[in-house]
């Protein structure tokens, strides 16, 4: 009977270590799982996928919406049945696309409007900002203020200036509205060129023409920006609102053509499952003109 | 000595033996199981936790590519896009040292954009790389055409893919892009023409 107890003990004491390793062998199986799981869950976090993606809807759209306008007002005035029903194909198309990766897009558009000079052309947009900048050439550069009343009076002055690649001004003009009239102020870097006054607020500066006449003194833009490496910046912009179109060569050789008469903006929605953004889009028409 | 002190002396190193068993025991099974992973083949491409940094790497990588390609300023048509107008619908091959046409080897890829991009990012790499156009037909089907095309891809390969506004304006005549590319006019009654997928696969050889 001794020995039969002796022997239940050894069978216990096997069975308990026999379990102890089972144990430890899922511990261990675990806790690797878990270093592989986030290891992997850590190098996916690199990659952005949603940001990736919602860049290239709103590269596309504003390609979209500027292709709509090009579209809309090919029979010399603006179309907006052209405009919208260019802007639902695209949509439906877009939809279908992204549709097979497993997201939907839908597009929420909106009525054209009075754009200000800011940088996306909204009124709370960016007041300082660069039109267009390592300009080697500015072909033509004209302005219209045709709402003198959005215009900003002598203590909210508009200005553009040119600015060369060291930070030196090289030309300036400052605008402002004085009794429903635009009061202009032409300078270089080291004195003032001309005082002028507009009373339909048209501007040309590279043709030196206000309101479709010549003016004297001229501007002196190319003069005071040739053989210079430029950027064209607008500072008060929220405190005018109009058109504008330039054009030129960069420093790279590259010509550049753009123009805003419009601004528009749309909201864009793409949703995966469990995640919805939205984004708004404040787009320039025409935009890019080619 | 007593008769239960010798019981107690028994008894102890029946106790040791055990917890030697089992210290053995715990070893073996350890043993096999760095055996039974050790044995598995292990190859480059094998599925492994490294490999999720291999592709989250590529994916991002690709990324860049596709992004810096798509970049457009003061109303240029992005590179992308020119090397979707400037396809003439062939399937093109890396042979070593160019991207040669695969129906025949005498006519290189020119004007392209991405093929410039790949044999500077890619080839130095020895990142096998594939290029596809792809677009919905009419029947909402996805269709895709090979524009380089360098084999299979292995199982960790990614997919990066950007997509290009076509309008009618890009695409110049109508018919003759049609013809050469098979990408048709999704929509006949506007300048909207369609949309085109870049989808580029990159993987490790």
């Amino acid at each position: 009977m001794i020995n039969m107890k002796s022997l239940d003990d050894s069978a216990q004491l096997l069975l308990i270590a026999g379990f102890a390793v089972g144990v430890g062998i899922v511990v261990i199986t675990i806790m690797l799982n878990n270093v592989i799981y986030a290891s992997n869950i850590a190098s996916e976090s690199s990659i952005d996928t949603s940001r990736y993606e919602m860049a290239n809807v709103l590269q596309m759209t504003t390609e979209a919406y500027e292709d709509a306008y090009h579209y809309a007002i090919t029979g010399g005035s603006f179309d907006n049945d052209a405009f919208e029903q260019y802007l639902e194909n695209y949509t439906d198309k877009a939809s279908q696309n992204y549709g097979v990766a497993g997201l939907s897009i839908s597009c929420q558009t909106d009525n054209i409007s009075t754009a200000y000079f800011t940088h996306n052309g909204l009124a709370d947009g960016e007041n300082d900002w660069i039109l267009v900048k390592n300009v080697n050439i500015t072909d033509s550069f004209a302005f219209a203020i045709p709402d003198k009343s959005l215009l900003g009076n002598e203590s909210n002055k508009v200005m553009i200036k040119a600015t060369s690649t060291s930070g030196t001004m090289l030309w300036s003009m400052e605008f402002y509205n004085s009794s429903g009239n635009i009061n202009i102020t032409v300078s270089d870097q080291s004195s003032t060129i001309g005082n002028y006054q507009s009373n339909s607020g048209e501007i040309n500066i590279t043709a030196d023409k206000i309101d479709g006449t010549g003016i004297a003194p001229a501007f002196r833009f190319s003069d005071r920006t040739a053989g210079q490496d430029y950027s064209i910046n607008i500072i008060n912009g929220s405190y005018a609102a109009g058109t504008y179109s330039i054009s030129g060569n960069t420093s790279t050789g590259q010509s550049f053509i753009q123009a805003r008469y419009w601004t528009i903006n749309p909201i864009v929605s793409i949703s995966s499952r469990g995640i919805t953004i939205n984004r708004s889009i404040p787009i320039s028409l025409p935009g890019g003109v080619q | 000595m007593n008769e239960k002190s010798l019981s107690d002396i028994k008894a102890s190193s029946s106790a040791q033996i055990h917890t030697l068993e089992a210290v053995i025991t715990s070893m073996i099974m350890v043993g096999i199981i760095i055996f039974t992973v050790q044995a598995t083949s292990l190859t480059p491409l094998t599925s492994s936790t490294a490999n999720a940094h291999i592709e989250a790497q590529l994916q991002t990588m690709g990324q860049d590519m596709l992004s810096a390609l798509a970049y457009s300023s003061y109303g240029q048509d992005s590179k992308l896009k020119e090397d979707v107008q400037n396809w003439n619908g062939k399937e093109y091959v890396w042979n070593g040292s160019a991207y040669q046409m695969f129906a025949s080897e005498s006519t290189a890829l020119q004007n392209s954009s991405l093929a410039d991009t790949l044999l500077m990012v890619a080839v130095p790499r020895g990142i096998a790389h594939n290029v596809h156009f792809a677009w919905i037909d009419d029947d909402g089907i996805l269709r895709d055409r090979r524009y380089i095309y360098n084999g299979e891809p292995s199982d960790n390969a990614v997919i990066i893919s950007k997509k290009v506004l076509l309008s009618d304006n890009d695409v110049g005549n109508l018919s003759t892009f049609y013809a050469s590319t098979r990408i048709p006019d999704a929509d006949i009654s506007t300048d909207f023409y369609n949309i085109v997928d870049v989808r580029m696969t990159l993987w490790r050889m």
